[in-house]
């Protein structure tokens, strides 16, 4: 496993997106400094890849702007300086306004690994998911990111698409539509749920888990707002618990999303919430970083044993 | 230069005296942002009176004009003349500021006529950036201005927006500052030479004084003042404009005027006829 995101995903999203402007002439892309990002889209439509340099305000303003005038556009820099930087142009130019622009975080969670907290985004879901209004889709994998790309063009309205790192499922094209879970793998005893690459860490740590004797049902949270509260009633009802699996801040992110909604049913459920505990970054190898925070399949899968040993106490 | 008849130049006059008596009488019913509104009502005037291209029956006709209010504290300026021009009766803004209205300080999108919401400043030069680039890439004719506070230049988000207009080449695209010259504070951190500052930009620029509507029709009939290069309009206005008591008083950027004063501000008004 390489220590930086594999660049198919992004080779990938960056293709799909080009693939569907070549139907669609009102697809635009806005870039701060994120070449790589629009390199195939810039190459097949040079008119439509606007640059504004490293201005990720001016550039959230600017992709306000083109919405406003009736353009699908895409708006991308790395997940912390395009959501915290600019969170408040995302807030108040595009989802405010109800402009048709869709932000894309790249290499979101420790991506930036050696780069520092500084180029880590570990609050970014959080952010974005107070701010009223706006979608926020990861794609799990490589197959996923094609299906996000179209759905994020179908789709009417603002849209926070965070791209982390290809952990591939191998499972074709799986029925995708915005706001409906996948659910992966079943069983009965704990209930995996989790967001981009932590999808297939999920279901490796499964495996592990299998080993022990303990099942889970393994779904794809991908849309984290407006989360898919049917999912968590059934996994309240058929399963022992919930642990959810992210590469973020247990604060705020999909964590917090299915606590809040769970806390409010009376189902007795319990939730574990795995991910960064508020806690920044330490810096290094992406793989590495994982590693360091038991973030990898079987400290996964360690974390999921204690919180069930917990459970049947 | 001088084929604006005199009597175009004395109409627009008229309608901003106009413009001053409905802001004056506001400032008595609501706690309002009417020093700056003042100051930009000869801007105001000559946009919604002469230069702005948009069908009021149709706020949604693509090849209109568009105007950003970046200093959108003083939205009711902006809802005055848009209501003026057709957009919406003059009475709906009795509903100013109270719950459920659309008729906020700051303009949203929902107001027919304004483009975006405005009013955490350093927002309105992108936008309108992201609106001429769109202008251009669909070979539009139409023009985006962008109404900017002289103390909101203090917002590194503009200097942005001012960099990559120059590099986009947006000669659709106008940013017009209301030098009124006052903040909240008295003394305001050194924005001056602005006109020098955007030309180091790659801008083209204008520096005018911004209640002279003779002046101001010259200068708009000129645009863009070069090919190739978005305009720049430094409009040197004083906050309070038309009100003895209020012009050059940092007081004016946000106040209510009780009955007297309000009295003596509309005799004021009606003294400089």
């Amino acid at each position: 496993m390489s220590g930086y995101a594999s660049s198919s995903l992004y080779e990938v999203w960056d293709k799909a997106i080009t693939e569907l402007a070549g139907e669609n002439p009102d697809i635009y892309t806005v870039d701060a400094e994120s070449a790589a990002m629009v390199r195939n889209f810039r190459e097949a439509y040079p008119e439509r890849a606007i640059q504004v340099g490293i201005a990720e305000q001016n550039m959230v303003g600017v992709a306000a702007g083109m919405a406003a005038k009736g353009k699908t556009v895409f708006a991308y820099s790395m997940a912390n300086f395009l959501t915290l930087r600019a969170c408040e142009m995302v807030r108040d130019d595009i989802v405010y306004n109800r402009f048709n622009a869709k932000i894309v975080g790249c290499y979101a969670s420790v991506l930036g690994g050696p780069w520092g907290s500084t180029h880590h985004a570990l609050e970014d879901v959080g952010v974005m998911r107070t701010i009223p209004g706006m979608t926020i889709v990861v794609p799990a994998d490589t197959d996923q990111v094609r299906q996000v790309a179209r759905a994020a063009v179908e789709f009417e309205g603002p849209m926070y698409i965070r791209l982390e790192s290809d952990m591939p499922l191998n499972r074709g094209e799986t029925d995708f539509k915005v706001g409906r879970s996948i659910v992966l793998r079943e069983g009965g005893d704990i209930t995996l749920m989790a967001y981009g690459a932590m999808v297939g860490r999920s279901l490796a740590a499964a495996q592990v888990l299998s080993e022990k004797g303990v099942e889970a049902r393994v779904v794809n949270m991908h849309t984290v707002k407006p989360i898919d509260t049917q999912a968590i009633l059934d996994a309240a009802r058929e399963t022992g618990g919930i642990a959810t699996v992210e590469e973020h801040s247990i604060i705020g992110g999909l964590g917090s999303a299915v606590a809040e909604f769970a806390a409010e049913e009376p189902t007795n459920i319990t939730i574990k919430r795995i991910g960064f505990e508020d806690t920044f970054s330490v810096l290094g190898k992406y793989e590495d970083i994982l590693e360091h925070y038991g973030l990898h399949p079987s400290g996964i899968a360690a974390k999921v044993l204690a919180f069930h040993d917990r459970l049947s106490r | 230069m001088n084929n604006v008849s005199g009597e175009v130049i004395e109409a627009l006059k008229g309608e901003a005296l106009d413009a001053r008596r409905f802001l004056v009488n506001h400032t008595a019913k609501h706690t309002t942002h009417l020093g700056g509104a003042l100051s930009a009502t000869e801007m105001l005037t000559a946009l919604y009176f002469r230069y702005m291209r948009v069908r009021p029956e149709d706020p949604e006709w693509e090849d209109r004009d568009l105007f950003i209010l970046s200093k959108g504290h003083v939205g009711i300026a902006l809802y005055y003349f848009l209501a003026k021009k057709g957009f919406f009766p003059l009475e709906d803004l009795d509903t100013y500021e109270q719950v459920g209205t659309i008729f906020g300080t700051h303009p949203s999108n929902k107001i027919p006529g304004a483009e975006v919401t405005t009013g955490s400043l350093g927002h309105g030069l992108s936008v309108g950036l992201g609106m001429a680039v769109v202008g251009k890439r669909d070979r539009k004719d139409y023009r985006v201005y962008v109404m900017l506070g002289d103390a909101e230049l203090q917002e590194g988000s503009i200097w942005e927006a001012a960099m990559a207009a120059n590099y986009h080449k947006l000669d659709n695209l106008v940013a017009i500052v209301d030098h009124n010259g006052r903040q909240t504070t008295e003394n305001m951190l050194a924005i001056d030479p602005i006109e020098r500052k955007f030309e180091s930009f790659g801008w083209s620029t204008a520096v005018i004084d911004g209640h002279d509507m003779r002046q101001i029709v010259e200068t708009m009939e000129a645009l863009p003042f070069e090919t190739g290069k978005p305009s720049l309009i430094v409009a040197n206005t004083i906050k309070g404009k038309g009100v003895s008591f209020l012009e050059g008083r940092a007081e004016s950027h946000n106040l209510f005027l009780d009955e007297e004063r309000a009295k003596r501000a509309l005799a004021d008004l009606e003294a400089s006829l």
